[in-house]
């Protein structure tokens, strides 16, 4: 069994599109050493490769919904389809959705695959979070290090 | 690959002797595009592909900007190609400022490029149009009966990012490219390691060719107008005069002089058109065609053994030599690498602004990408054009449809739109990166 993995997704440079990001930021110093912490961006594809390597992976992303600026949701990944996004903005890459159904294909979706979308409304070019966005990243943070298996790696540590 | 098939809309109206395919939304295609095709009796009246993506003004946004901006501007016209477009621009710029690139540059801006073919290429192969072949309405359905498959296509796909991550800072949108060379230079040690994913990478690189050789092709026999880059040493990729099937030799700066664009109705994208020729076309099999003999020992030997014609017409076998190209972009990287000593060397030569116009190209991974610049005194753009693949394959692509239902008119509807929708992918087009321009045309009452 791995350690555990937080993936913070997205772009810092896009406005609400870096909340994974500032999340991991937020996680820093408060993981014991057994948690691993990354950012990603660029191909999506390559999650996969991740995902095979990792029994549990929490991924954070921006997403759009309906639902108010700042508010998020916790997915178990493993037993809830993740929406395709409406429309599918290109075919030059995976969408998480696709990267998920794509490891879920070849056998290689971790044992635990829990997401955090936190809803964005802005995604311009700026390096900063709106501020309903920017007040929830202490709040996914402290209910990531409130996971199970976080505790776990915190107590032994 | 993507769920666009859920949008469609699939019309057939079937009269006494007519009947219409019009597919609302093209899935597996980049961009937004439909297709509609209408036939009486036994003859095919039209045949539209219609592009309704608007357009993106890439060219206005160019005018008034520094000459530096430009590679940095029109990468962003394509996420998967945006190698094709930085290439084409500098090329352009340094024959403006009459610049001589050093070749240990041009060959790092080949290697970039390799980069950028194997992923391209990599993902219409194995998301895009495979499925097509085996009957699957999309990649991820097909994993589930090929999942080694198309692991390895992902395995492929990554060694093509790790190259361009490495020699453009990043694998989407890379930042080192610029007018007289690059920002930095990659170290040896770097490149060496790059090299033995690539070695894994050219492996794999094989195994697609002789499995995608193996697909059931639709029988259409076409006998295109070519044209691609030619370069005297050089499969063509990152520079070269131009070159066609007819006997066609230009230089890039002439090519306006022999090609030309028009503004069809249902386009939002320009079609391009040989002066008094008509319809050609750019891309894998033009290449192939062209310039199969500076293919390296590794590629020739793949088409020995696999028993590949010397002179592809049958545009669904276009899959093959975009595997082929695969196979020899990673065996072009790794000789490159091979040959890399440059890195203590200037990652770029000093520029001087002046008033000019000047003309490049490349091929991107779907053809011939064409730009020219006027630059002012001081370095600024004050015109720019820019001609990328699709919009030169929009006319070929239709006539194909039209020879395609002309010959299968008694195939069963469904049947008949799937494939005429696979023989769109042959091409592997690109919508976004050909509508990024749009005459307006004032009317004075």
């Amino acid at each position: 069994m791995s350690n555990p993995l937080v993936i913070g997704l997205g772009n810092p440079f896009r406005g609400d599109d870096g909340a994974g990001w500032a999340v991991i930021d937020a996680l820093k110093g408060k993981v014991p050493a057994d948690v691993k912490l990354c950012k990603l961006s660029g191909d999506i594809a390559e999650l996969i490769d991740v995902f095979a390597n990792h029994s549990t992976v929490y991924l954070i992303d921006a997403c759009y919904t309906d639902s108010l600026s700042g508010s998020w949701q916790r997915i178990d990944a493993r037993l809830h389809p993740i929406p395709l996004d409406t429309p599918q903005t290109s075919t030059h890459g995976l969408s998480v959705s696709q990267a998920i159904d794509l490891a879920k294909a070849f056998n290689q979706l971790p044992a635990k695959l829990i997401i955090y979308a936190i809803s964005g409304d802005q995604y311009n070019m700026c390096s900063t979070l709106s501020a309903p966005v920017a007040q929830v990243i202490g709040i996914v943070a402290q209910n990531i290090l409130n996971e199970e298996d976080i505790r776990i790696c915190t107590k032994k540590a | 690959m993507t769920d666009k098939n859920s949008d469609k809309e699939f019309k057939v109206k079937v009269g006494a002797k007519s009947r219409t395919i019009h597919v609302d939304y093209l899935a597996r295609v980049e961009g937004e595009g439909s297709l509609y095709i209408r036939t009486k009796g036994d003859r095919v009246e039209e045949v539209q592909l219609k592009i309704f993506e608007p357009p993106r003004f890439f060219e206005a946004f160019l005018r008034g900007r520094e000459l530096a901006d430009a590679p940095d501007i029109t990468a962003r016209i394509c996420g998967i190609c945006p190698i094709a477009y930085q290439t084409s621009a500098v090329n352009a710029i340094e024959n403006a400022l009459g610049l001589n690139i050093p070749e240990y540059i041009q060959q790092l801006r080949r290697l970039i490029y390799c980069g950028e073919w194997i992923e391209s290429h990599t993902l219409h192969v194995y998301m895009l149009h495979a499925p097509d072949f085996l009957g699957y309405p999309d990649a991820i359905q097909m994993a589930k009966d090929h999942s080694i498959t198309v692991k390895k296509g992902l395995r492929l796909k990554k060694a093509g990012n790790e190259i361009v991550r490495l020699l453009g800072g990043r694998e989407i949108h890379p930042i080192n490219f610029k007018v007289g060379g690059f920002y930095q230079l990659p170290k040896k040690a770097d490149l060496l390691k790059l090299r033995e994913h690539l070695l894994e990478a050219r492996d794999d690189a094989q195994e697609t060719v002789a499995w995608v050789n193996k697909f059931n092709f639709p029988l259409l026999e076409k006998s295109y107008e070519c044209v691609a880059l030619s370069h005297p040493n050089e499969y063509p990729m990152a520079r070269g005069h131009i070159a066609s099937s007819s006997g066609l030799k230009i230089e890039v700066a002439d090519y306006e002089k022999h090609f030309e664009e028009v503004h069809v109705e249902r386009s939002t994208a320009l079609h391009s058109k040989m002066k008094n020729k008509g319809s050609y076309l750019v891309g894998p099999i033009a290449r192939y065609n062209l310039a199969q003999e500076k293919l390296s020992p590794i590629v020739k030997e793949m088409i020995r053994t696999i028993g590949f014609e010397k002179k592809c017409v049958n545009p669904f076998r276009s899959i093959i030599i975009r595997a082929l190209e695969i196979l020899y972009a990673c065996d072009e990287a790794i000789r490159i690498i091979d040959a890399y000593d440059s890195e203590k060397r200037p990652a770029c030569v000093p520029i001087v602004k002046r008033d000019a116009t000047g003309f490049g190209a490349s091929e991107a991974p779907r053809g011939l990408l064409y730009h020219r610049y006027h630059l002012d005194k001081n370095g600024l753009i004050q015109d720019a054009k820019i001609t990328p693949p699709t919009s030169q394959n929009q006319k070929t692509i239709e006539e194909d449809l039209h020879d395609y239902v002309s010959g299968n008119m008694s195939m069963p509807d469904e049947e008949l739109r799937w494939k005429c929708e696979q023989a769109i992918r042959n091409f592997d087009p690109c919508i976004s990166c050909s509508t990024h321009f749009i005459k307006l045309q004032r009317i004075n009452e």
